[in-house]
């Protein structure tokens, strides 16, 4: 299986007033060509550096510290202007607030047909002609009208479509969709997951979705990695990880979590909040709130390994006592 | 004449308000009782002479509330739950209708009696950032509420919000920690101790864990249970999180457009929602949330809420039903009884498939 982008052990550094600070620390992760990969996790965890990182609009202060990230098997050059345009060439990017994310002074159709520009070199007739499609195609009634409106004059709902729409102009083959239904109320965000689904069927490319909705992830993604300061804790197909977590912090989320057919009177929640970015442990950074951390566990971090439980094949997990069948019996 | 006038004070004096339109659901001791509540927001006028339109928020909507339950209000942005909230804290004042609290109608009440009540009528912001005053530290804001309401002596008050906050978990050195210096969920339990510290008896929450992250989340909602349970709170719980009303609640009710469509037992309402809007949202939330799969058949809705300055005519919802027909164009359903218990504003809640 080709992979369109491939990260390996991305670091991403912000030098703050007090020394610099590491968000993301060895992440590594894959997306094949029609392919959704799931990146979940709580707020501050680093996943949206993560895809900052790939689409090179990293903010400054905030640079990437090691690591390699190869796009459609090349490498990829954050200070080569050539290569950004490569990755423009090839990626789209939907973010969660359209509204700070489109441009208020020009309509949605110039918006839509400039993003298809960029991507194919088409002129800008054609590329007119085409935005309106696009509109069309995600679901935006009366297209034609709905080009020369500017974002102010839309729905919530209707922005992000008009969003999406610029990302998938010209047909990029990875999008990177940043929680991009989080803005949105439920049955809207059924009608854009159900969009994103049925485009990706129809233009082949990957996703790299991220979001912080659990049961939003499990809908959609092939794969799924769950982060967690900084760092990738489990990577597993997407049922695999739902039916039998293996890290303790992946557990502990979908425990956290009121089900709508529960009879439970408390839910359980990880006590604790996640360390600050200025004093992360020495050790694994999920040990002060683990009920299974060890001297060892706070003493030196987990590296991600391949699950060594029998009939579970692609998952990977930076745990030193990690959930398995035989830890489950004891 | 005496017999006429005796009658007409035995009448409104005497009489415990229920009306056709009393929820069913609760049947006695109510400490809040609203009805026929409306909100009309007047907007700026399209032209320089033209008509000036109004935005109906909240359109003619009518529940009580029993000591000690938790009633959920649940809808999309904009659809009037956070109005409904506000109204019944008289943040803003209603249009129409009429709000009495244990008993005492309140939409006559002047500023200083409404002061007066809110000692035991208080409410739980979503944004606890901005619901905190940033330049005073957290036990000094708990205490102001004991201030305003004149409660216990001045030395006693920073003991008794010292108290409240070893109680929602902040005890220790944080109780003199300004507000930027908590995380996220450790604001939301300070606004929840300065809610709480006055002892009131209601409690609206706005969204009270919308804004946390997930092991945050669950540390909140089991701390407003625990609360409930140990003061005897009676919660109005406004949420869009279905998972997180499905826990909390006792009873439901869904907004559509400024109007109840349905208002069930929490039970009643996640097994067998009546309304189609009610069986979109329960059906939008992901399998993943159900730990043994989706049981309410979705129904997808096509298009977006509507405005709601220009509301659709019949049912506010038939432009996107898909079971609308000729009557949903031209009769504005009215909540009614079902069978099976529990309202619903829909005239084919029966027959549909």
């Amino acid at each position: 299986m080709s992979t369109l982008i491939d990260i390996r052990e991305l670091s991403v550094r912000i030098d703050l007033p007090g020394g610099p600070a590491y968000p993301v620390r060895d992440v590594s992760l894959s997306v094949a060509p029609g392919e959704t990969l799931g990146l979940v996790g709580e707020s501050g965890c680093g996943k949206t550096l993560t895809c900052l990182s790939v689409v090179g609009l990293l903010g400054r202060r905030v640079s990437i510290d090691g690591g390699d990230i190869s796009f459609q098997g090349a490498p990829v050059d954050p200070n080569d202007p050539e290569d950004r345009r490569r990755r423009s060439r090839g990626m789209g990017i939907i973010f969660q607030n359209p509204m700070s994310c489109l441009n208020p002074v020009r309509t949605l159709g110039w918006q839509v047909a400039e993003a298809y520009q960029i991507r194919t070199g088409e002129s800008r007739r054609i590329a007119r002609a085409r935005a309106v499609e696009l509109l069309d195609l995600v679901g935006i009634p009366e297209p034609r009208r709905r080009a020369a409106d500017y974002p102010h004059q839309v729905s919530g709902g209707q922005q992000q479509r008009a969003m999406i729409a610029m990302a998938i102009a010209g047909s990029p083959a990875l999008l990177v969709a940043d929680e991009p239904t989080t803005a949105l109320d439920v049955t809207v965000e059924a009608q854009i997951v159900e969009l994103l689904a049925r485009l990706q069927r129809e233009i082949g490319m990957g996703i790299l979705f991220v979001t912080h909705d659990l049961g939003l992830v499990a809908e959609i993604a092939d794969r799924v990695a769950v982060m967690y300061a900084g760092r990738v804790v489990e990577l597993a197909p997407a049922a695999d990880l739902f039916a039998r977590p293996s890290h303790p912090y992946t557990r502990g989320l979908l425990d956290s979590l009121p089900y709508l057919d529960d009879e439970v009177e408390r839910l359980t929640p990880i006590e604790g909040k996640v360390p600050p970015l200025h004093a992360m442990p020495p050790g694994c950074a999920f040990a002060p709130r683990c009920d299974r951390a060890s001297d060892r566990c706070r003493a030196q971090p987990a590296l991600t390994r391949q699950s060594r439980e029998p009939g579970i094949r692609d998952r990977s997990v930076a745990c030193h006592h990690t959930i398995d069948k035989t830890t489950e019996a004891a | 004449m005496s017999t006429a006038f005796v009658e007409s004070v035995d009448v409104s004096g005497g009489e415990i308000i229920r009306p056709e339109t009393t929820l069913d659901t609760a049947p006695t001791d109510s400490i809040l009782k609203v009805r026929g509540l409306t909100k009309r927001f007047p907007m700026p006028r399209d032209r320089f002479f033209g008509p000036r339109p109004t935005l109906t928020a909240v359109a003619g909507i009518s529940f009580e509330l029993v000591a000690g339950e938790t009633l959920a209000l649940v809808g999309e942005s904009g659809c009037g739950k956070s109005t409904v909230g506000n109204l019944v804290l008289n943040l803003i004042a209603p249009t129409e209708g009429t709000i009495a609290f244990e008993g005492e109608d309140l939409s006559r009440a002047d500023a200083a009696r409404w002061r007066a009540r809110r000692r035991d009528m208080q409410l739980i912001f979503q944004d606890s950032g901005s619901a905190l005053d940033p330049r005073l530290t957290i036990d000094r804001q708990v205490a102001e509420g004991l201030d305003i309401h004149a409660i216990g002596t001045v030395s006693d008050r920073l003991d008794r919000a010292h108290r409240m906050l070893e109680a929602v978990g902040l005890g220790g050195d944080l109780v003199g920690r300004y507000p930027h210096e908590l995380s996220g969920g450790q604001q939301q339990r300070a606004v929840i101790a300065r809610a709480l510290v006055v002892e009131p008896k209601l409690v609206v929450c706005d969204e009270p864990v919308a804004a946390l992250d997930v092991s945050v989340q669950a540390q909140v909602v089991n701390l407003l249970q625990d609360l409930q349970q140990a003061y005897g709170l009676t919660y109005l719980f406004i949420s869009h999180d279905l998972s997180v009303v499905r826990h909390v609640a006792d009873r439901v009710a869904v907004m559509y457009l400024g109007r109840f469509v349905e208002v069930a037992r929490r039970d009643v309402l996640f097994a067998r929602p009546a309304h189609p809007y009610s069986r979109a949202l329960i059906g939008a939330v992901p399998a993943a949330r159900s730990r043994h799969g989706r049981k309410v058949h979705p129904v997808a809705l096509a298009g977006e809420p509507p405005s709601p300055m220009f509301p659709p005519i019949g049912c506010a919802l038939n432009p996107r039903c898909p079971f609308a027909t000729d009557r949903c164009r031209r009769e504005t359903p009215e909540l009614r009884s079902l069978a099976g218990g529990g309202l619903v504003a829909c005239h084919h809640a029966e027959g549909l498939p």
